[in-house]
């Protein structure tokens, strides 16, 4: 059961987004998105496919949101489980995306304001997000910089490595 | 089921299942926190929130939250009329829903009918074509029932079924019901019911609250507080302007500044409301803040790792599966290096799979 004290505004407006995101699903299948558990609505999981006619093809990916007490007031984290081999995914799985950085902190400087985390963004328009960013990584703001070099020098050492770990990914 | 707060409850009743009411009835709720608006007010581009989603935006980001235009505090004005139609609109509400819902109920019995006479004409005609267009055989029993007589204001029909005298106006639903007499009470009840729903709607029962109900402040009699430049302002100075507004002084100096700061946001907001809180209530409000606050910096439980996968079992197979259907195309396309990914709106997004 939630706790008592679990702060009301970023309850309802989760539970609003998990309904509509759950009545009207998402654009083409692209992902879905929910609580993990009934007793904490404040951790999901998202399930992305990979976008089409990119390395990602094919791949079905895990991530962890971490939604904030104040939340939408502050954006949410999100986490890829297992990590992700891309230029915006850090080795332990955290999206860096501009979406996701309040208006506040701009850790990258490359970020114009209209790209950020305000009030009214949602778990559907980030995770929309997300999957244009796997298709074309800002290498402006880079998590992983190795993965940066080799999308820049080597492509297509970069997509073997992608569809390499897929491949890898589905047959488990 | 999740076992809701009950303000939520509240907020969050059923859907209407027309889209368009369903439309409606978003309209009138915050783009913010998703419940009705709460003293809705605007800034200068015209975009409209609760009072204090905006005054808490605002504290993070001198901007519109949706076209992020420049915005100020002071610049934030009241949405009256668009007060009033929440107003009316959620005297309306309850109405239009079970109006919805008797609406389905009647159209679900129709069915029911047309399907109950095709195959009570097919056991009539057994050598005959089997199954004659319903509306043929409605014409049929209409001309069958030509008989009717005027019992008091209801214009009275013979049953085909059963030969009693039926109002016309329940003649399907008593034939769906089998031609029981207790069924055709029953049916006319409800009708009537439904009559008694549109009256209130525009009837006079349908009247406006204009006193302030319990809890609540006359309007016009509180003031605004001023923002405090919270940079520069001493524990003994914040102890004071705490003293002052009759809130607690206790904690470290982060604490006590986030309470003031909450407060003015929490009473300006609450002095922008058409029928303000009382005092108490708004200091219960912002203990209850507190306590949120508080509760939610403890660490969470860890996720069961077999809950989470059972829970997402279905959902993860059905995504594979899709997934797996799609024919990858012989040769992905690498975007180009010098394009730089930007969050798009849906309608761009769904370019990438073109
Ligand atoms: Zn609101
Ligand atoms: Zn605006
Ligand atoms: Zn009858």
């Amino acid at each position: 059961m939630l706790s008592r004290n679990t702060n009301a505004t970023a309850l309802r407006r989760l539970m609003t987004e998990y309904k509509q995101l759950t009545a009207n699903g998402s654009p083409d299948d692209m992902f879905t998105a929910g609580p993990i558990s009934e007793s904490d609505f404040f951790t999901w999981e998202a399930l992305i496919s990979g976008p089409k006619d990119t390395p990602f093809e094919g791949g079905v990916f895990a991530a962890k949101l971490t939604f904030p007490s104040d939340y939408p007031l502050s954006p949410f984290k999100m986490r890829f489980d297992p990590p992700l081999f891309h230029p915006n995914v850090y080795a332990d799985g955290n999206v860096c995306i501009s979406i996701l950085h309040a208006p506040g902190d701009d850790p990258t400087m490359y970020e114009s304001a209209s790209e950020r985390w305000s009030p009214v963004q949602s778990v559907e328009k980030v995770l929309l997000s997300v999957i244009s960013m796997l298709a074309e990584p800002n290498l402006e703001s880079g998590a992983n910089i190795d993965c940066c070099k080799l999308y820049r020098d080597n492509r297509e050492e970069y997509n073997r490595i992608v569809k390499a770990s897929i491949r890898e990914q589905l047959e488990l | 089921m999740v076992d809701l707060p009950r303000n939520i409850q509240d907020t969050d009743p059923e859907d209407f299942a027309n889209e368009l009411l369903r439309k409606v009835d978003n309209s009138l709720k915050c783009p913010i926190c998703k419940a009705y608006f709460d003293a809705a007010m605007y800034s200068d581009c015209g975009h409209t929130f609760c009072a204090v989603c905006l005054r808490e935006s605002l504290s993070v980001k001198q901007e519109c939250p949706i076209c992020r235009k420049p915005a100020k505090e002071l610049s934030m004005k009241k949405n009256i009329m668009l007060e009033d139609t929440l107003i009316l609109w959620q005297q309306a509400r309850d109405t239009l829903l079970t109006l919805e819902r008797l609406e389905a109920a009647k159209a679900s019995k129709k069915r029911k009918r047309s399907a109950s006479i095709q195959s009570i004409e097919s056991d009539s005609n057994e050598a005959g074509p089997s199954s004659r267009p319903a509306s043929t055989t409605v014409k049929k029993m209409k001309k069958r029932a030509e008989s009717t007589q005027k019992t008091g204001d209801s214009t009275m029909t013979e049953c085909p079924m059963c030969q009693n005298l039926v109002v016309e106006a329940i003649i399907n639903q008593h034939i769906d019901g089998g031609c029981n007499p207790e069924n055709d009470k029953k049916i006319t009840r409800d009708s009537q019911r439904a009559k008694d729903q549109w009256s209130s709607v525009f009837g006079k029962s349908a009247k406006r609250k204009a006193t302030p109900v319990k809890g609540e402040t006359e309007p016009g009699t509180l003031e605004k507080l001023p923002r405090g430049s919270y940079d520069i302002l001493k524990d003994k100075d914040l102890r004071r302007m705490l003293k002052e507004e009759g809130l607690p002084t206790d904690g470290e100096t982060e604490a006590m500044k986030s309470r003031h700061k909450q407060w003015v946001i929490f009473w300006n907001s609450n002095v922008d409301r058409k029928f303000p809180k009382s005092r108490e209530t708004v200091k219960e409000e912002l203990k209850k803040w507190e306590r949120e606050m508080a509760s939610s910096r403890r660490k969470r439980p860890q996720v069961n790792a077999v809950e989470h996968l059972k829970h997402h079992k279905t959902d993860f197979d059905k995504l594979v599966q899709n997934v797996r259907s799609r024919k990858p195309k012989s040769s992905a396309a690498a975007p180009s290096p010098n394009e730089v990914a930007e969050p798009v709106a849906p309608p761009d997004v769904m370019s990438i799979d073109d």
